[in-house]
């Protein structure tokens, strides 16, 4: 089995998707519906593109199948611990990017340098 | 239509995958109205997929790497690369005939030349400069007299100017005026 660094920088997709599942458990038509939503219509998948992500983070052992809803046949995704762990990671190194980028733009400011 | 090609673009994934996700792949395309634009999503998919659950090549035939030798045609493998490549061309030409909004043409402000299909040099604009290079008079000598030169010359002028004048058509697309 693969085995993913947590340390790795996530693919948009597979950050978008574990983002999704962060909340809840959901099936592959609720993750797309998540995704449109949390991006407010900005980032759309394909139900190909998220197979296959979603078919990679499941070789990770990051999603798993969630166990069924009664009454529905869809299958149903979760995010496992590692899942959790990756996402956090990633937001943590999102994170440190948003701050330096905000610095060197200005809208935070810099450390004083001690003159020499 | 779109469904069945929908259909047959899944049953062409390979088995591990399509087994695992095709009936979910199948409800979206349904649930998303069969958008077409999800055609090109799903050959996408076909090609990854295939990309990645093709082993290593072995080539065989003399090293030129045309086959594998590991599975070898067999007629199921044909088939898949006759519909896969029928499917890519049918792809471009969908694309090719529906552009999407970001690949249309601007439609032609109004009074601007139409876009024309003529070819960029018609072939009698270029006889004059074929003349100089190639005039042989009846005796068998080839002149390049001063005549010749200038028609020459002229010539050249005047395919400078079709061409250019074809260049500096606008790229957009005709509106319609009943």
């Amino acid at each position: 089995m693969k085995k993913t660094s947590t340390n790795a920088p996530l693919s948009p997709a597979t950050l978008h998707i574990l983002l999704a599942l962060a909340g809840v458990d959901l099936h592959g038509y609720g993750i797309l519906q998540e995704v449109a939503r949390h991006s407010e219509g900005h980032y759309k998948l394909g139900p190909g593109t998220l197979y296959d992500n979603l078919k990679k983070l499941m070789d990770a052992r990051l999603v798993a199948d969630a166990p069924a809803v009664e009454g529905d046949d869809r299958r149903f995704y979760t995010l496992t611990q590692d899942g959790r762990a990756a996402l956090s990671a990633e937001t943590d190194r999102l994170q440190r990017v948003v701050r330096e980028a905000r610095m060197r733009l200005g809208d935070l400011k810099l450390p004083e340098r001690k003159p020499a | 239509m779109t469904r069945n090609v929908y259909r047959l673009i899944l049953r062409l994934h390979p088995a591990p995958f399509r087994d695992r996700f095709a009936t979910e792949m199948l409800w979206i395309f349904d649930a998303e109205r069969q958008r077409p634009a999800l055609l090109l999503d799903g050959v996408v998919s076909l090609l990854r997929q295939h990309a990645k659950a093709r082993p290593a090549p072995r080539p065989v035939l003399a090293g030129f790497g045309l086959l594998d030798s590991g599975a070898g045609i067999t007629p199921r493998r044909l088939f898949e690369a006759t519909a896969m490549a029928t499917l890519l061309l049918g792809a471009i030409l969908l694309l090719l005939n529906h552009p999407p909004r970001f690949m249309a043409l601007p439609s032609c402000p109004p009074g601007a030349p139409r876009p024309t299909t003529r070819p960029l040099v018609a072939p009698t604009r270029i006889q004059p400069l074929n003349g100089v290079l190639h005039s042989q008079p009846k005796n068998g000598s080839v002149q390049t007299g001063p005549e010749q030169v200038n028609d020459g010359v002229a010539g050249a002028l005047r395919v400078l100017r079709a061409s250019s004048s074809v260049a500096s058509t606008p790229f957009c697309t005709p509106t319609q005026t009943n």
